[in-house]
């Protein structure tokens, strides 16, 4: 006979919720229904979309390659902002991640005041960048790059502040038995066994950086997004559809330019 | 139990005579919310003194070694090395004195991703400031020979190139001790260096580790849980219990002493 302390009836499978988890929970789901009510989005309005998108489609094909030269120009353009503004992003967060590292940054005012700026380029979309840098420096891909530097260290920031964090203390601590100074330590124990950490994240930046770089274009930041607004202002669904094309195969590229690297690399 | 007639002899003069390197005086040291790992220590290294430090686990023996360098701060007395009062050194002057110091972790704290030279090229961050110390695809040409030097010295200069995290537990130990050459020490502290390593690595680090520090002249403070290697490989054995110092004698002595015993002292609560 089972003794009464390995019964499963004592050990059941989910744990009973308490009363306030389960007003929580109802909430959360009266919540999830009201977002779908709210928003307008209904299966009957779902289905009688599906025809419309049909005829957007039906229209699309074959793409039309009249203006494949200016597309692949302008894209070239949106890569390049990509690549500027993604690098001077990278540049600029990987000082603030020292300074944001809890265990490496200076001072707790630093990493409190770096922690806050990372938070803020971060939680603000780089949309919204987009459009302050489009008031301050004008339309054009100047606006875009410095939208996406600005996302980048909001991005990077944080990553590489993590990894600095999660480096093995012990080098850490041998270096200051040496005697080393702090910027020694960082560059010599802590830095070295963050670079795998570093070019992951730099390549996910690459990637994330080439897919903003083409919405900025919507907003007036330069690049391929302002030639699909028109494209479609102007119902040139044909078109449209090329530079889709060139888009994905360009974001495609990138992303397996990037797997393969940190295969390779890390 | 232990043996009552070796109590705490630190406040005689070390076996040299002269003023000794290293000299600790009622020091005292808890951790937040815990109980006394460090009560009323006192003990002393003369110039090229070999001193082993014994206990069991809890005794307080690498929060002691490195209270001495401020890697830990204690909570009261005094420590005096090379005659500077080490609790009030300024940030830079403790830089300074921790440069003349050669420190020998137990998990060899090597940076993995790094080879065994630019590991060793670190040891000389005390004396050199800038990328020169950094790496040693940076460092200048009389670093890196002094690096290579130093590492012929511990039979891995064809292990110039590996990274640390492909060689073995003896090879690590080795490099960390080529990097403390690196430092060009005046004094040597080793936190169990033979500890993790198979009998026979484990004696060949300590022999490095005396010959080294003999080649030199430097005194040395060392770690062991064998007791083997502690009467060996040292002048004077000095025992922790509890955090208290409750033995302090010559290590031709030790044969009089049931050091065994002396292990199995009941730990901290």
């Amino acid at each position: 006979m089972t003794p009464p302390s390995l019964s499963l009836s004592s050990h059941p499978r989910f744990e009973r919720p308490n009363a306030l988890a389960f007003a929580l929970w109802v909430l959360v789901l009266a919540f999830i229904v009201w977002s779908f009510t709210a928003t307008g989005l209904s299966f009957d309005r779902l289905v009688r979309g599906i025809p419309a998108m049909g005829g957007v489609l039906e229209r699309m094909f074959p793409p039309d390659l009249d203006r494949l030269d200016r597309i692949l120009l302008s894209l070239l353009v949106t890569f390049q902002m990509a690549v500027a503004g993604c690098v001077l992003g990278l540049m600029l967060a990987f000082p603030l991640a020292i300074a944001a590292a809890d265990g490496v940054s200076p001072h707790r005012v630093l990493r409190l005041a770096a922690r806050a700026l990372i938070a803020l380029f971060r939680t603000v979309p780089d949309l919204v960048w987009a459009l302050l840098f489009v008031i301050a420096v004008g339309l054009g891909p100047a606006a875009g790059v410095l939208a996406i530097m600005v996302d980048t260290i909001g991005y990077a920031g944080r990553f590489f502040a993590e990894a600095m964090e999660e480096t093995d203390r012990g080098p850490r601590e041998a270096l200051a038995a040496i005697g080393a100074r702090r910027l020694g330590i960082i560059m010599s124990a802590v830095v070295p066994n963050a670079i795998p950490s570093f070019i992951a994240t730099s390549l996910f930046c690459v990637e994330k950086a080439t897919r903003a770089s083409v919405v900025l274009g919507l907003v007036g930041a330069g690049g391929i997004g302002i030639e699909l607004k028109v494209a479609f202002d102007l119902f040139d669904y044909a078109t449209a559809a090329t530079i889709i094309l060139v888009i994905l195969v360009l974001v495609i590229t990138v992303e397996q330019v990037g797997a393969a690297l940190r295969r390779r690399i890390i | 139990m232990l043996d009552p007639t070796f109590g705490p002899r630190a406040a005689q003069a070390s076996t040299t005579g002269s003023a000794p390197t290293l000299s600790v005086r009622s020091l005292s040291k808890a951790f937040p919310r815990g109980p006394a790992v460090l009560s009323d220590v006192s003990l002393e290294v003369g110039p090229g003194e070999a001193v082993a430090l014994i206990g069991a686990n809890g005794a307080g023996k690498s929060t002691l070694v490195r209270c001495l360098l401020r890697l830990v701060e204690a909570d009261a007395g005094d420590i005096r090395l090379f005659g500077l009062e080490v609790r009030s050194l300024g940030f830079r002057p403790l830089r300074r004195l921790r440069a003349r110091v050669g420190f020998v972790f137990q998990r060899h704290n090597l940076v993995l991703r790094l080879s065994a030279l630019s590991n060793v090229v670190h040891g000389a961050q005390g004396r050199m400031s800038g990328p020169g110390g950094w790496y040693q695809g940076l460092a200048p040409r009389r670093v890196r020979e002094e690096a290579l030097a130093c590492l012929a010295r511990v039979g891995l200069a064809d292990k110039a190139e590996a990274r640390a995290d492909a060689l073995s537990g003896g090879q690590s130990q080795r490099v960390a001790i080529a990097r403390m050459l690196m430092q060009q020490p005046d004094f040597v502290i080793a936190d169990e260096p033979d500890a993790s390593l198979d009998p026979e690595a484990g004696e060949e680090i300590m022999q490095l580790l005396r010959d080294s520090a003999r080649e030199r002249g430097l005194g040395i403070l060392f770690i062991s849980h064998d007791l083997e290697h502690a009467v060996r490989f040292s002048d004077r054995i000095v025992g922790l219990a509890r955090g208290r110092v409750a033995l302090d004698i010559r290590s031709r002595d030790a044969c009089a002493v049931d050091l065994r015993a002396f292990f199995a002292a009941p730990r901290p609560a």
